[in-house]
C-alpha cells in the first residue's frame, strides 16, 4: 500500500514486520520494532509508526497511551489511510463505533479501494443498522471482488435488509446460475437455496416460491423446513389436498407440534368443534402415547363433549401421576363454564376414590379394578391448584394438607403448598415450604433456583445468595458469579427485593447489570457477521439481526426498567439525605428514655456500619484482584474488551439527576414495548416531575390508545391538567405549543372542569375499586379540603370484592401517607378490616402478631433441637454394646 | 398441552434462563447464539400451555477427520413439567436433524455419573450405550460418563 510518507527499504521492512506482530498479537516485539524505526533521527515522527505503535499499545492494554500516539501520529500525517484505519479499529475496541465509521471513511478516501478497509467500514455498519451505508459498501466490495461468493451474498443481503426482495432475488439468482457444480449433500448450498426462499416469501410471491422450492427439494437437506414451508404455502396458496399430505407427515415425524395440528384442520377446512374433536380422535388411536392429540380437544370442545374429552385427560393424568397436570389445563380456566367443569369432575374423583378407589360411582359398581393409590394424591394436589388459582386459599390449603398427609415425601406437594402461601399473601411462609422441599432434593438445581426466588419475595436477600452458592463456582461469591453468567431472573428479583427493602442504590445497581448483559447481548453479534459468511446459515443470521433489533422488547428487560425507573422516580421525590445529615434528629426534645435508646441505637449502627465497611473494603480488594486477573485474562484472549466502569450502589443513589437517569431505562420501553401500558405510564410520571407539559400529553395520549378505561390513565390527565393550570399562570406559553394543548385537552376532556371531570369519573366507576382509588386520588389533588371524603371514598369499598393485589395497593398508599397525605388512624383502620378478609396476607398482620409468632416457631424449632439432643444422648448411650459387639464380630 | 418445535434466536434468552433455573453448567447467551448460527436445525424447545418455554435441546456437530458426529451440548426440562416424556421428544427430534442435514454417524453426549434418571432415560429409551468414563468432567469435580 503506498504511503503519504514513505519510507526508506529498511525502516519500510520494519514497519511490515511492526504489522505482521499486530496481526499476531505478538505486542512487545511490535513495540520493539516500532522504537527501531522511530528511534532514527529522521522519522521520530512518522505518523503511520506512531498510530501502529499505539495501536499496539491498545493490544496491552494501555489505553489511554494508546489514544495518545495513535492521535499524535494522525496529526503528522492526516493524508495517510493506514492511520485513519489504525484511529478506526482503535475507536472499534473502544466500542465507539459512530467514531469509528467516520474513520474509516477518512480512510477511504485517501484509498477507496483497500479491501480490508471497506470490510471493516461493512462490519461497522450492519452493527449500527447503518442499511444504506451498508449497501452502498457491500456494492463497492462486489465490484471490487466480483468472484469471491461472500461478495455476492454479502450484496443480495444488503438488498434484502432494505426490504428491496426484488434485486436480492435477482441477484442470488445470477449467483446460483453461475454456480455450476452442487455436490450431492451441500449443507450451504442448501441453506443458500433456503434463504432465497425466504425472501421470496417475504416478498410475498408465494407462487414463485412454492415453485422455487419444488425445483430445488432434492438439493435442499433440511428436509423440515421443506415441508413446513411447502404445507403453509400450499395452505396459502389454496392447494388444501396437498397441504393435508405434508402436515400428515409432518405430524408423524413430532406428534407434539401444537402448529401442525392447527394447519393440518385449516388444510381439512373443518372448523366446527365436534368434528374437529373427531379429528383428534384419529390421532389419538395412530399416536397413543403423544400428549397433543389428547389436549388440543379441550380448547375446541364445548358443553358435554367438553366434559367427556377432559374426563378422559383428567383421568389418564391422575392414573400415571404428571405433576403440570394442572398446568396443562389452566388456559382454559379463563372460561368459567370450563372451569367449573373440571372443578366439578376433580371434586368427584376425590370422593369417590376416598370412598372406593374408583374415579366414580359407575366405575365401583361396573366392578373395575381400583385406581391406583397415588391418584388420590395427584387428584388433591390437582384440587389444590385449582382453587390456589381460584384464590380460594382455605380450600386450597385444605387439599394441598390432604395429599401432603397422604405423601409427605413427595417435593412437588411442598413446592405447590408455598406457591399457595405466596399467592395469598404470605411470602415468609411460602419460602419455609420451599426451603423443606429443597432440603429433600439438594442435588436439584430447579428446585434450589425456587427456593431462592422464594427467598427473594421474602426479602431475604442473603439468605438466597446462600442457596444459590451451592449452584455456582467456588471461589467466586454467588453475587458475582450469577452476574458473570447473566443470570437476570436472579438479579432483577434482588432489585425488586431492595426496592422493597428501600436500599435503592443496590437496587439500581442490579438493574444496571440487567441493563449491561442486555447491552452485552447486542454486542455479541458483532462477530456473527462474518461469520455467517463461512457457514451460510443466513436464515439463522437474519433472524439473529432482527432479535437484536428488538432486544430489549424482552420481559426481562422490561420488568428491571421499571424497577429502575421506579427507584429514580422516587430518589427524586424523597432524595436521600446527605450522610451527615441522618445523624441531626431533634435530640433535645426527646425524653431520657427515648435519647437512651436512641443513644444505644446509635452505637449499634456505628458499630455495624463499621463492620460492614470493613466487610465492604475487604470485598473491594478481593473484587480488584479479581478484575486484574480476570483483565489479565481478558488480554490474552480478547485485547478489544473495554473495561466498564464498576457500579457502586451509594454513587448510584446519590445521581445528580435522578429524572435523566430513567429515561435511559425509559426509551427503550416507549420505542420496543409501546403495546404496554404501563410504558406510557411511567413515562407520565418522569415528564409530570420534569413539568414537559407536551410530553406528558405525548404519553397520556399513547396510553389511551392501548387501553383509554385503565384507572391510572384518569390521574395521569387530573395532573396533566393541574400541570397546565400552574404553568400558565406562571408564563403564557409559546403560542403554537398553546394551540397544541388547548386541542388536546378539549379531546380529552371537552369543556370540564377538571374537578366535573373527577366527579363524573367517580359516579361512573363506583364498582371498580381501582378507578375508585384513582378518583379519590383526584379529588385530594384538586382540593386537599377533601381529604376525608378521598379516604372515605377508598376504604368503605366493599372488601368482599376486592382482591388481594388491590387491597394492598389502597392499604400501602394509606400507610406511607406520599397520596393522601398523613393517616395512621384510618391506615390502621383498613389494615384491620383487610387482615380479617385476607387473613394469610402478611402486609395486614401486625408487628406484635409477627413476632410472637416469630418467638413461638424459634421456641418449637429449640425444643425440637432439645428432645433430638436427649434422644441422641439416649441412643449413643444404648448403641456402645451393640459397636463392642461389631467390634468383636470384625475382630474374630 | 404442549408443543415441541424448532428454536428460533426469540427464544435463545428463555433458554438459557431454563439453564440456569436447572443446570449447573451454564453458558453466555453468545454461546447459545453461536449454535444458533452454526447449526440452526439441531436445537428446540418445548413449550407450555402459556407459550413459556419449559425445555429445549441445544446440540452441535463435531467432524473429526471425516467422520461427522452429533454431540448433545445441554438438555433441560424444568421440575415442574417432568415425567410427560419432553426430554425425550427434544431429544429425538435434535437427532434426526443432526443425520438429515449434517450426516452425523453417530450421536454423543455427556452425563453425570450421579444422574440416575437421565442414564435411564439415555439407555433405555434411546438406546445410548456408555463409551468411556471421563474423571472430573465437571466443574465441581464430578465424573462424566461418554455415551453414544
Amino acid at each position: 500500500m503506498p504511503s503519504s510518507d514513505p519510507l526508506p527499504p529498511k525502516e519500510g521492512a520494519l514497519f511490515r514486520k511492526l504489522l505482521k506482530c499486530y496481526e499476531l498479537k505478538q505486542y512487545k516485539n511490535g513495540l520493539k520494532l516500532a522504537k527501531q524505526i522511530l528511534s532514527n533521527p529522521k522519522y521520530t515522527e512518522h505518523g503511520e509508526t506512531l498510530a501502529m505503535k499505539g495501536l499496539t499499545l491498545n493490544g496491552l492494554g494501555r489505553r489511554e497511551e494508546a489514544y495518545k500516539y495513535v492521535r499524535l501520529g494522525l496529526r503528522n500525517d492526516l493524508r495517510s489511510h493506514v492511520c485513519w484505519h489504525v484511529y478506526g479499529l482503535l475507536q472499534r475496541s473502544d466500542k465507539k463505533y459512530d467514531e469509528a465509521i467516520k474513520c474509516y471513511r477518512n480512510a477511504l478516501k485517501w484509498e477507496k479501494d483497500n479491501l480490508q478497509i471497506l470490510k471493516d467500514l461493512s462490519l461497522l455498519q450492519i452493527q449500527m443498522r447503518d442499511l444504506d451505508g451498508y449497501k452502498e459498501t457491500r456494492h463497492h466490495l462486489f465490484t471490487l471482488r466480483p468472484s469471491q461468493h461472500a461478495s455476492w451474498i454479502g450484496f443480495a443481503m444488503s438488498y434484502h435488509l432494505l426490504r428491496d426482495y426484488e434485486m436480492a432475488n435477482s441477484i442470488l439468482d445470477t449467483f446460483s446460475q453461475s454456480q455450476t457444480s452442487v455436490e450431492p449433500h451441500d449443507y450451504r448450498h442448501s441453506e443458500l437455496l433456503l434463504y432465497q426462499n425466504q425472501i421470496l416469501i417475504e416478498s410475498d410471491r408465494l407462487q414463485q416460491a412454492l415453485e422455487h422450492l419444488i425445483k430445488y427439494e432434492a438439493q435442499i437437506v433440511d428436509k423440515l423446513a421443506v415441508r413446513e414451508t411447502m404445507g403453509d404455502l400450499y395452505i396459502k396458496l389454496q392447494q388444501h389436498e396437498k397441504a393435508v399430505l405434508i402436515f400428515e407427515s409432518l405430524i408423524r415425524r413430532n406428534p407434539e407440534n401444537v402448529l401442525y395440528y392447527e394447519q393440518y384442520l385449516a388444510a381439512l377446512q373443518v372448523t366446527e368443534s365436534s368434528a374437529v374433536v373427531a379429528v383428534y380422535r384419529e390421532f389419538q388411536k395412530q399416536y397413543p402415547r403423544a400428549l397433543c392429540p389428547q389436549r388440543l380437544p379441550l380448547n375446541v370442545a364445548l358443553g358435554d363433549e367438553f366434559r367427556e374429552v377432559t374426563n378422559e385427560y383428567l383421568r389418564r393424568g391422575v392414573r400415571k401421576g404428571i405433576p403440570p397436570l394442572f398446568v396443562n389445563v389452566r388456559t382454559l380456566h379463563q372460561d368459567p363454564s370450563k372451569a367449573a367443569i373440571i372443578e366439578k369432575l376433580a371434586l368427584e374423583y376425590f370422593e369417590n376414590l376416598t370412598r372406593s378407589g374408583h374415579f366414580s360411582r359407575e366405575d365401583a359398581d361396573a366392578g373395575l379394578p381400583v385406581e391406583p393409590a397415588s391418584a388420590l394424591v395427584w387428584t388433591a394436589l390437582f384440587l389444590a391448584h385449582h382453587y390456589d388459582y381460584m384464590r380460594d386459599t382455605d380450600r386450597a390449603l385444605e387439599y394441598i394438607n390432604v395429599a401432603i398427609d397422604h405423601t409427605p415425601t413427595l417435593i412437588d406437594l411442598l413446592i405447590t403448598k408455598g406457591r399457595i402461601f405466596k399467592h395469598a399473601g404470605d411470602p415468609v411462609e411460602a419460602y419455609v415450604w420451599l426451603e423443606e422441599a429443597q432440603s429433600m432434593d439438594t442435588a436439584d438445581r430447579y428446585i434450589n433456583s425456587k427456593c431462592s426466588k422464594y427467598m427473594l419475595r421474602a426479602d431475604m436477600v442473603s439468605e438466597a445468595e446462600e442457596i444459590c452458592a451451592k449452584f455456582t463456582r467456588e471461589g467466586v461469591s454467588a453475587m458475582d458469579n450469577l452476574n458473570e453468567m447473566q443470570c437476570m431472573w436472579f438479579q432483577t428479583e434482588c432489585a425488586l427485593a431492595y426496592q422493597r427493602m428501600g436500599r435503592l442504590g443496590e437496587s439500581l445497581k442490579k438493574c444496571h447489570e440487567v441493563e449491561r448483559h442486555f447491552a452485552e447481548i447486542v454486542e455479541d453479534q458483532f462477530d456473527f457477521h462474518t461469520y455467517c459468511m463461512r457457514r451460510m446459515t443466513l436464515r439463522a443470521y437474519v433472524g439473529l439481526l432482527r432479535l437484536e433489533d428488538v432486544l430489549r422488547q424482552h420481559p426481562f428487560y422490561f420488568k428491571a426498567a421499571k424497577c429502575a425507573i421506579e427507584v429514580y422516580i422516587r430518589l427524586y421525590d424523597k432524595p436521600l439525605k446527605s450522610e451527615t445529615t441522618i445523624e441531626e434528629i431533634d435530640i433535645e426534645n426527646l425524653p431520657p428514655s427515648e435519647l437512651k435508646k436512641l443513644r444505644s441505637k446509635q452505637r449499634k449502627a456505628k458499630k455495624k456500619a463499621e463492620l460492614e465497611s470493613a466487610q465492604a473494603a475487604q470485598a473491594q480488594v478481593k473484587r480488584e484482584q479479581h478484575q486484574k486477573s480476570k483483565q489479565q485474562a481478558n488480554q490474552e484472549t480478547d485485547p478489544d474488551a473495554p473495561q466498564l466502569d464498576e457500579l457502586v450502589a451509594e454513587k448510584l443513589e446519590r445521581t445528580d439527576d435522578p429524572l435523566e437517569k430513567a429515561i435511559d431505562f425509559l426509551k427503550p420501553l416507549q420505542q420496543l414495548a409501546k403495546e404496554r401500558i404501563e410504558t406510557h405510564l411511567l413515562a407520565f410520571e418522569v415528564y409530570y416531575r420534569k413539568n414537559k407539559l407536551l410530553l406528558m400529553l405525548q404519553s397520556i395520549q399513547r396510553a389511551r390508545a392501548v387501553n383509554p378505561a385503565h384507572p391510572e390513565v384518569h390521574s395521569c390527565v387530573v395532573r396533566f391538567m393541574k400541570s397546565l393550570a400552574a404553568t400558565v399562570k406562571q408564563q403564557p406559553l409559546n403560542e403554537h405549543v398553546q394551540q397544541v394543548l388547548d386541542k388536546a385537552t378539549k379531546e380529552l376532556i371537552g369543556s370540564k372542569t377538571p374537578q366535573q371531570l373527577n366527579d363524573e369519573f367517580i359516579a361512573k366507576h363506583n364498582a371498580s375499586i381501582l378507578h375508585l382509588y384513582e378518583g379519590a386520588r383526584g379529588l385530594y389533588e384538586l382540593d386537599h379540603s377533601k381529604r376525608a371524603a378521598a379516604i372515605k371514598l377508598v376504604t368503605s369499598f366493599n372488601l368482599s370484592k376486592i382482591r388481594l393485589e388491590e387491597a394492598i395497593k389502597v392499604y400501602t398508599a394509606l400507610r406511607d401517607g406520599d397520596v393522601f397525605g398523613e393517616c395512621e388512624a384510618e391506615a390502621n383502620a383498613y389494615q384491620q378490616a383487610c387482615h380479617e378478609r385476607f387473613q394469610y396476607a402478611r402486609v395486614f398482620r401486625n408487628v406484635e402478631e409477627l413476632e410472637a409468632q416469630l418467638q413461638e416457631k424459634e421456641a418449637a424449632k429449640l425444643r425440637a433441637e432439645e428432645e433430638q439432643q436427649q434422644f441422641n444422648h439416649v441412643d449413643s448411650s444404648s448403641s456402645e454394646p451393640v459397636s463392642n459387639s461389631a467390634a468383636t464380630v470384625a475382630a474374630s | 398441552r404442549m408443543n415441541i418445535r424448532s428454536a428460533k434466536a426469540e427464544d435463545l434468552i428463555a433458554m438459557q434462563h431454563s439453564n440456569l433455573l436447572c443446570m449447573a453448567e451454564n453458558y453466555h447467551m453468545k454461546y447459545y447464539i453461536l449454535h444458533n448460527i452454526s447449526w440452526p436445525q439441531l436445537s428446540y424447545v418445548a413449550e407450555d400451555d402459556s407459550g413459556r418455554i419449559v425445555g429445549y435441546v441445544m446440540a452441535k456437530v463435531k467432524e473429526e477427520g471425516t467422520v461427522k458426529h452429533g454431540l448433545i451440548t445441554s438438555l433441560a426440562v424444568k421440575r415442574s413439567h417432568r415425567r410427560q416424556g419432553m426430554a425425550q421428544n427434544l431429544m429425538r427430534q435434535s437427532i434426526r436433524a443432526m443425520v438429515e442435514c449434517f450426516k452425523a454417524q453417530y450421536v454423543a453426549l455427556h452425563v453425570r455419573k450421579s444422574n440416575l434418571p437421565a442414564l435411564r432415560l439415555y439407555s433405555n429409551v434411546l438406546h445410548f450405550y456408555v463409551v468411556a468414563l471421563e474423571p472430573k468432567y465437571y466443574r465441581d469435580g464430578e465424573d462424566a460418563y461418554t455415551m453414544r
